[in-house]
């Protein structure tokens, strides 16, 4: 290989590297979007297998729990 | 379904810490971190009152508005979230938070500040429902099982209520309207007799 040859292919690979640069998308942040993973709803698992009226409906339940006063009633009866 | 919301009764919270431990004991949280404390105010005071706080999944969350990487999501049930892979652990949410619920990891050595880890009102995280990497990162997703909160949950006097925020609004409501005041506190005559009974030992007589 001539050392113009040498040269060219050098020269060739230094412009390919430089070029390559340009390629390279900077991460912009979107101002107030999520940029992390997206979640899945709390009913859509094995338990409630996508099931959301029984998933609102045990916790509604649970809600209905935290109320000591329609509790007392409804045990006295 | 509404808003997930907790709603503290400064009447009935007694100091236990019991919905810190919980807490704590739910999610197997780090020495340090506390994503629920009780605050007291006039402690020590005859008539101090006591209340249980941590994330209150602000419907316009100020931690939202300032983390410069946006790690912050708000569920369907308008639980406050974030995704830990992406927080850089800068401390914006701290100085935002009027509630100072953001909490940083600083178990390390020269001062190390981890990502932040607050109450995620048992929802979990991005990572898959109830999963090893969910547990790890943010503790177990009692939503995702059809539960409620372990804090409130737990809550002895029910002074921590947790969950629609609609449902335990007509709770708390329904509650102040019948409790009323002194003797007619619920558990009064329980723990000290009924007012209008007479006493045991007749004023005077020797016991």
């Amino acid at each position: 290989m001539t050392a113009h040859k040498m040269i060219a292919v050098c020269a060739s690979c230094a412009l390919l590297l430089f070029v390559a640069g340009c390629g390279d998308k900077p991460v912009v942040y979107k101002q107030g979007q999520y940029q992390g993973k997206p979640d899945s709803q709390p009913w859509e698992n094995t338990q409630f297998k996508g099931n959301q009226v029984e998933w609102e409906k045990a916790i509604k339940a649970r809600n209905q729990g935290q109320d000591e006063y329609t509790r007392a009633v409804a045990s006295a009866k | 379904m509404a808003r997930m919301k907790f709603l503290c009764d400064a009447e009935r919270c007694i100091e236990c810490n019991g919905c810190v431990t919980a807490c704590k004991s739910e999610h197997d949280i780090p020495w340090g971190v506390n994503r629920r404390r009780v605050v007291t105010l006039n402690d020590g005071v005859p008539g101090e009152k006591s209340i249980s706080v941590a994330c209150m999944h602000c419907s316009d969350a100020p931690c939202m508005a300032v983390c410069p990487v946006d790690c912050f999501y708000k569920t369907s049930e308008g639980v406050v979230l974030h995704d830990k892979d992406l927080c850089i652990g800068c401390g914006y949410c701290f100085y935002a938070c009027p509630f100072g619920a953001p909490q940083f990891p600083q178990d390390g050595a020269f001062g190390l500040r981890g990502k932040m880890d607050k109450c995620t009102f048992c929802a979990g995280g991005p990572e898959a429902d109830n999963s090893e990497a969910e547990y790890k990162k943010y503790g177990r997703n009692r939503l995702a099982e059809g539960k409620l909160p372990a804090c409130a949950e737990m809550c002895s006097t029910k002074a921590l209520l947790g969950g629609d925020a609609d449902v335990i609004s007509d709770i708390y409501r329904n509650r102040v309207l019948k409790r009323g005041k002194g003797s007619e506190i619920w558990g009064w005559g329980t723990a000290y007799g009924k007012p209008d009974a007479k006493p045991a030992t007749p004023p005077g007589a020797k016991s």
